[in-house]
């Protein structure tokens, strides 16, 4: 699993552990049924306290996102699907908070916003457009 | 090792050993090179009396050296106190650490007068002993200064320990008594039953010390002489002990810096601590030497004189063995980086470090010589006829006229300071490189002692071999002799292919060093000396009375080649 | 057997005239990890010595594993693993001879721990400690005190002086230890990165006093810290509820505060402010807050940029 850990915007560490296997999840890098690191590898690997894991972990027991097998390892459940989805727009809702706080700072309203996505949208798909044809001219 | 007394022992004896090893075969090879050298009409009982010296002067080294706290002592710890105090975080009684190393030191201390004692004894004396006495006396010098200096880091309350153990010392109750058979070393007392009075005592000693290392161990003062700050960071130096006025530092220049610098580590508080501290230990033992001459009609005048200069080596030895800035920290010998990297050059430096230390011996000796003529009658039975003794010396100097004297008296002083930077050298290349030092020690020494056994072996008694003797110690003379001035000439190179000294500073060193020569030359050949010295003198003797002469600048040399060894690796 | 491993009340400690400790409380439980924060020379090291017996109690108590550590050094310091300041250990010793002496005096010394962590950290037996850098001083000081398998182990300042790669090593180390049953870990530390790693709780020690004493978790939830725009320009720092420590100039603050969010942001409101951002306080933002108030709740501004 590949975690990284930071101390230097206040959120705690068992929060960012569960919240980054939250997202592998929902991202489909973690698969349901896949057996996850047991907790003294994982904290060894982070250099953190085995009990920040042990609480990461249970919050994500708790809510049902991964079990434990007794004496057998823990695992990743395998009723994902309507975890994930909620996963997925927990994750997506906290990043477009993001974005409205900073349009607010920068003065932008919820329309200008809109409209500023859907033309990027569109900037993007041509561009993946363009990519495409010249990949194929390349390959005739 | 299995366990905290096994471990503690092991490393006692692991630190002690080489030590004890060098200072066992020094011994006895210096009494037999003296053996050899002397003339075979010797009374007998000089030569009894010579290896006491030896022995006793070999037994203070080992002491000095091994019990020196400096050689465990961790960064920040008083110069007094318990050494162990690493332990002191480790699950072990405080009893454990207390007895342990103290019968480790007890027993090396009875290995170190026994097996150089009986080795010469079977060799050269055969004088009758008597074991139990001396190995109690080993054993009760070993204890009692041990228990003192461990007991306690405050200064003041040290120095009140030992006042105290002075008075019941010369009130009998630490020693024995003793009576010494002439001749021998057998030793008797009138009772037995001062042997447990000083049992009792050292019990009692042994106790405060206990508690002491206790409250050691717990951070705390036995007794409070509101020194609290004894407990916290270093006071190695005399000055942070003591209460002494202490001038402010100069900035005016970088030399006279470094001067204050060196006068406050080495200068004349220290000589006349050390030299006060000599007096009393002279005094002490003196004693035990009264017993040295049973008779009454060789004046006491020669037995004080040598053991107050054994202490004087001592007290100089203190005084010298920083002169290069080696000090041990965590057990290890070494010279801090901010002593290499003083902003002066090196010769500037050695000159510096050099003058305030020698000063400071003469100072201390100056002391000792006072104090010794001022203190002498309350201490000394025929004190009245030493002076006398003196005063006549003194009166037949007079007679030679004063360029005589004036000559003898110059050339005794650089003599001695020779001496003794030679001697502050050896000891430092001794610390710095100790294992090589030794090895080199023991080899020459395993010479000298394969020498001594292989005449004796052929001549059966070594007084009877005088003659071969003498042509073996000549041709060894002659090693010295062109030792000297090639070690001069490729030292120098060295020093002037590093630029450690100026052609300016070479021809100052030059005219010093033909100065000297032409003093000891005019003394050597001069006009009253040619009947004092044998007129069949040899060769190479007289080779060697003339080559003497460089020896100063051969000291001043090899303590400029040491410093920039030091200095620059 | 009591759930209590360390338990100092109310201990005080002078040094002529500097206030080393004052009135101090401190209880440590099995099993927790425990970080002792402060500025060099804040009282931590002295606090530690009195658990270790080196320090007699000279007003308070001070009990580990229910003992007096100075009445009984021998039966207290067996389960006591210690890391010191300043890594007190022989040098004339090779690493190797360390080993055995140490391993000597605790019945419970595993040398084939030891020789795995001396393999983990690459050190060489045969090397004399002399010889040896800083990190792998450092290094060596702490096998040598948690090779016996401590049940508790205090460390002071573990990796103080230490470059990055040395100080993840022992980190490390010491995280091993940690995931072993029932051990309770002290250590102090100034490097908040690695107390927040690895502290279940955290005190907080400035002139010899606790000034925070909390596990880490509330810490985390207690402490907030705002980045907040006024409308206008603020000629001293705002008065707002709960704040612990406030910064800034003109239109621009930012403050740690502490406590519910309710009062804060009713406060700003009252001033006419807004909150740009908010989040929790990191452990630094909140010991700097903590070190540099003073007694009472008024919180200090520091002006930047005037």
């Amino acid at each position: 699993m590949n975690i990284t850990i930071n101390t230097k915007d206040g959120v705690p560490i068992y929060r960012q552990i569960a919240n980054q296997i939250r997202y592998m999840v929902a991202s489909k890098l973690l698969k349901p049924g896949e057996e996850i690191s047991p907790v003294r590898t994982l904290a060894l690997a982070l250099n953190v306290t085995p009990n920040t894991v042990v609480k990461a972990y249970d919050e994500l027991a708790a809510a049902g996102v991964i079990f434990k097998r007794r004496g057998a390892g823990t695992y990743i459940s395998d009723e994902q699907s309507p975890l994930a989805d909620r996963e997925r727009q927990r994750i997506i809702e906290a990043r477009i908070d993001t974005l409205l706080a900073e349009a607010h700072q920068l003065d932008f309203n919820a329309e200008d916003l809109l409209d500023l996505v859907r033309e990027r949208q569109l900037q993007l798909d041509a561009k993946k457009q363009t990519e495409k044809t010249a990949a194929e001219n390349l390959d005739e | 090792m299995k366990s905290p007394s096994q471990a503690l022992a092991w490393s006692t004896i692991y630190l002690s050993w080489p030590v004890l090893l060098t200072q066992i075969v020094g011994a006895v090879s210096i009494i037999f090179l003296i053996s050899l050298s002397l003339d075979p009409e010797i009374d007998s009982t000089e030569s009894i009396h010579i290896v006491d010296f030896v022995l006793i002067a070999s037994l203070v080294f080992l002491y000095s050296v091994v019990l020196s706290k400096k050689q465990r002592a961790g960064n920040a710890t008083a110069g007094l106190g318990f050494p162990y105090t690493t332990e002191f975080s480790l699950p072990v009684s405080t009893l454990t650490l207390l007895v342990v190393p103290l019968l480790c030191f007890c027993a090396l201390t009875q290995v170190a007068i026994f097996v150089p004692g009986l080795i010469v004894n079977l060799l050269v004396l055969d004088a009758e002993v008597s074991v139990f006495p001396i190995s109690f006396l080993v054993f009760q010098y070993t204890i009692i200064p041990l228990m003192l200096t461990w007991w306690t880091q405050n200064g003041l309350a040290s120095i009140a320990g030992w006042l105290i153990a002075l008075i019941l010392y010369m009130n009998g109750l630490l020693i024995p008594e003793f009576t010494r058979m002439e001749n021998s070393w057998v030793l008797v007392t009138e009772s037995s039953s001062s042997y447990i009075v000083s049992l009792f005592f050292t019990a009692v000693l042994i106790l405060i010390a206990y508690f002491g290392v206790k409250q050691q161990r717990s951070g705390e003062l036995l007794l409070n002489f509101g020194n609290g700050r004894a407990m916290l960071g270093d006071t190695q130096h005399l000055r942070s002990w003591m209460p002494l006025p202490t001038p402010a530092c100069p900035t005016s220049s970088a030399i006279r810096a470094e001067i204050w610098k060196e006068r406050q580590l080495h200068g004349e508080y220290n000589a006349l601590f050390g030299g006060l501290a000599g007096v009393a230990a002279t005094f002490t033992i003196l004693s035990i030497i009264q017993f040295f001459v049973p008779g009454a009609n060789i004046p006491k005048f020669s037995n004080v004189v040598v053991l107050a200069m054994g202490m004087y080596v001592a007290v100089c030895t203190s005084l010298i063995v920083t002169l290069f800035g080696v000090r041990y920290k965590n057990g290890v010998a070494n010279v801090s980086v901010h002593d290499k990297t003083t902003p002066l050059n090196t010769a500037q430096l050695t000159l510096i470090r050099t003058s305030v230390t020698l000063g400071s011996t003469l100072i201390a000796g100056l002391v000792m010589a006072v104090s010794i003529w001022f203190f002498g009658p309350y201490f000394i039975n025929d004190f009245a006829e030493m002076r006398a003794l003196i005063l006549e010396f003194l009166q037949t100097l007079s007679e030679l006229g004063i360029a005589s004297v004036t000559l003898r008296v110059v050339l005794i002083l650089f003599a001695f300071l020779t001496g003794l930077l030679l001697y502050a050298t050896f000891l430092t290349w001794f610390m710095l490189q100790s294992k090589k030092m030794s090895i080199g020690l023991l080899l020459i020494s395993a010479y000298i002692f394969l020498v001594a056994t292989g005449l004796s072996a052929l001549f059966g008694n070594l007084k009877d071999s005088y003659v071969l003797q003498a042509s073996v110690f000549q041709s060894h003379l002659w090693i010295v002799i062109f030792f000297i001035p090639t070690s001069i000439i490729i030292m120098s190179r060295s020093l002037l292919k590093n630029g450690v000294i100026s052609a300016k500073g070479t021809m100052l060193l030059a005219v010093m060093a033909l100065l000297v020569q032409v003093l000891n030359l005019t003394w050597l050949f001069g006009a009253n000396n040619y009947d004092v010295l044998q007129l069949d003198i040899s060769a190479a003797h007289l080779s060697y009375l003339s080559m003497q002469g460089f020896l100063p600048l051969l000291a001043a040399i090899f303590a400029l080649w040491t410093s920039d060894r030091i200095r620059h690796g | 057997m009591s759930e209590l491993v360390v338990e100092v009340n109310n201990l005080s400690r002078s040094f002529g005239k500097t206030k080393a400790l004052d009135c101090v409380d401190f209880q440590a439980s099995r099993g927790k990890v425990y970080g002792l924060v402060g500025a060099n020379g804040a009282g931590k090291t002295t606090l530690i010595k009195h658990m270790l017996g080196l320090m007699r109690a000279k007003s308070g108590t001070v009990r580990i594993f229910g003992e007096d550590p100075v009445q009984n050094p021998q039966g207290v310091l067996k389960h006591i693993g210690y890391l010191s300041e300043d890594r007190d250990i022989p040098d004339w010793m090779s690493i190797d001879e360390l080993m055995r002496y140490t391993g000597a005096y605790h019945s419970s010394w595993d040398q084939g721990y030891a020789d795995e962590l001396l393999e983990t950290f690459t050190l060489d037996p045969n090397k004399k400690i002399s010889s040896l850098s800083r990190g792998m001083r450092a290094q060596v000081a702490l096998i040598s005190a948690i090779s016996h398998r401590p049940d508790l182990l205090i460390l002071d300042e573990p990796s103080s002086g230490l470059d990055a790669v040395v100080r993840k090593d022992i980190l490390n180390a010491v995280v091993r230890t940690i995931s072993e049953e029932g051990r309770t870990v002290i250590f102090s530390s100034h490097l908040l990165d690695e107390v927040e790693r690895l502290s279940d709780h955290v005190t907080m020690i400035h002139n010899g006093r606790v000034t925070l004493d909390s596990s880490l978790e509330l810490i985390n939830n207690s402490y907030h810290y705002s980045s907040i725009r006024f409308e206008n320009t603020q000629t001293t720092a705002p008065e707002l509820t709960d704040a612990v420590i406030v910064s800034g100039d003109g239109r621009f603050w930012s403050v740690i505060h502490h406590g519910s969010v309710e009062p804060f942001h009713d406060s700003i409101e009252n001033l006419r402010g807004e909150i740009v951002e908010s989040r929790n306080a990191t452990l630094e933002e909140v010991f700097v807050s903590r070190a540099s108030r003073r007694n009472g709740s008024h919180p200090i501004a520091t002006e930047v940029g005037k």
